[in-house]
């Protein structure tokens, strides 16, 4: 998995570089997403711009991902394509999640 | 009646043979993707059925044969301009108690630690599919179901 971070303020950006995260790789983008979030109280934002799909699998990393954070550090989402988009929209995950159009507005929100 | 309609006087079939395994999957999904872009599918409709696709082929790829022995997959697509019929068949266990699972709704209102972090599957294919239908034959599984199309791309 191609899985990079950055620091933005308090904030950890998480970018996923591939384009699939799918069964067969949805363990493997759950343990690199988690090493690359360190420990601290910042805001945790997912990159997802670069997805073009993402199956049922995938679906449950993130969310795993998002209880190994935990409810006072909680993961939000940014840049979902359509196909990604439907997912968390069918499965009702989009009311779960905070979902950002981008990255950039994502910070734009919080001034 | 436009081009695209003219094209489906006579339904498309397409089939497929594949490995049951996460690599031979995806390589299909591609193919499969790219002959229905040619058919005009739009992009709203080929995003729901390769989520599907993907979703069934996952579940024979995990469920029906063991992991480290894959076995054979066969599908059939057939478009007939309204709908898409997908046929899946395989050689491996039958669905527990003969019929594929429910596939419940994810619950709309649960404590934060008891999202639910899988089970999805079923629920996302019995949500976009329509006609869904399983039969087990000797050795052999199959389960189809339908899609509706909406207005496709202009063909070029």
């Amino acid at each position: 998995m191609e899985i990079r971070s950055a620091q933005r303020g308090n904030a950890c950006v998480v970018v996923v570089g591939d384009a699939r995260i799918d069964a067969s790789v949805a363990t493997a983008f759950k343990d690199a997403v988690r090493d690359q979030v360190g420990p601290g109280d910042g805001r945790v934002l997912l990159d997802l711009q670069n997805v073009e799909f993402l199956d049922s699998s995938g679906l449950g990393a993130v969310v795993a991902l998002m209880k190994l954070l935990g409810q006072d550090r909680r993961l939000e989402l940014a840049g979902l394509r359509p196909a990604v988009d439907k997912v968390f929209r069918l499965t009702r995950m989009d009311s779960v999640f905070t979902i950002h159009e981008s990255v950039d507005t994502a910070f734009a929100e919080m001034v | 009646m436009n081009q695209a309609e003219l094209a489906r006087a006579e339904p498309e079939v397409r089939d497929y043979r594949l490995k049951s395994t996460p690599k031979a999957v995806r390589a299909t999904l591609r193919t499969l993707r790219a002959d229905l872009e040619r058919l005009g599918i739009s992009d709203d409709d080929l995003n729901s059925i390769e989520l599907v696709v993907a979703e069934v082929l996952n579940n024979v790829t995990e469920h029906a044969y063991p992991p480290m022995h894959p076995g054979r997959i066969e599908m059939q697509l057939v478009d007939d301009g309204h709908n898409l019929t997908v046929t899946v068949g395989d050689f491996g266990i039958e669905m527990p108690g003969g019929t594929p699972p429910e596939g419940r709704a994810p619950p709309g209102d649960c404590a934060f630690d008891d999202l639910p972090e899988g089970g999805f599957g079923w629920f996302l294919i019995r949500t976009i599919s329509s006609d869904l239908r399983y039969e087990r034959s000797e050795d052999r599984n199959e389960l189809s179901f339908q899609i509706v199309l909406g207005p496709r791309k202009p063909l070029r």
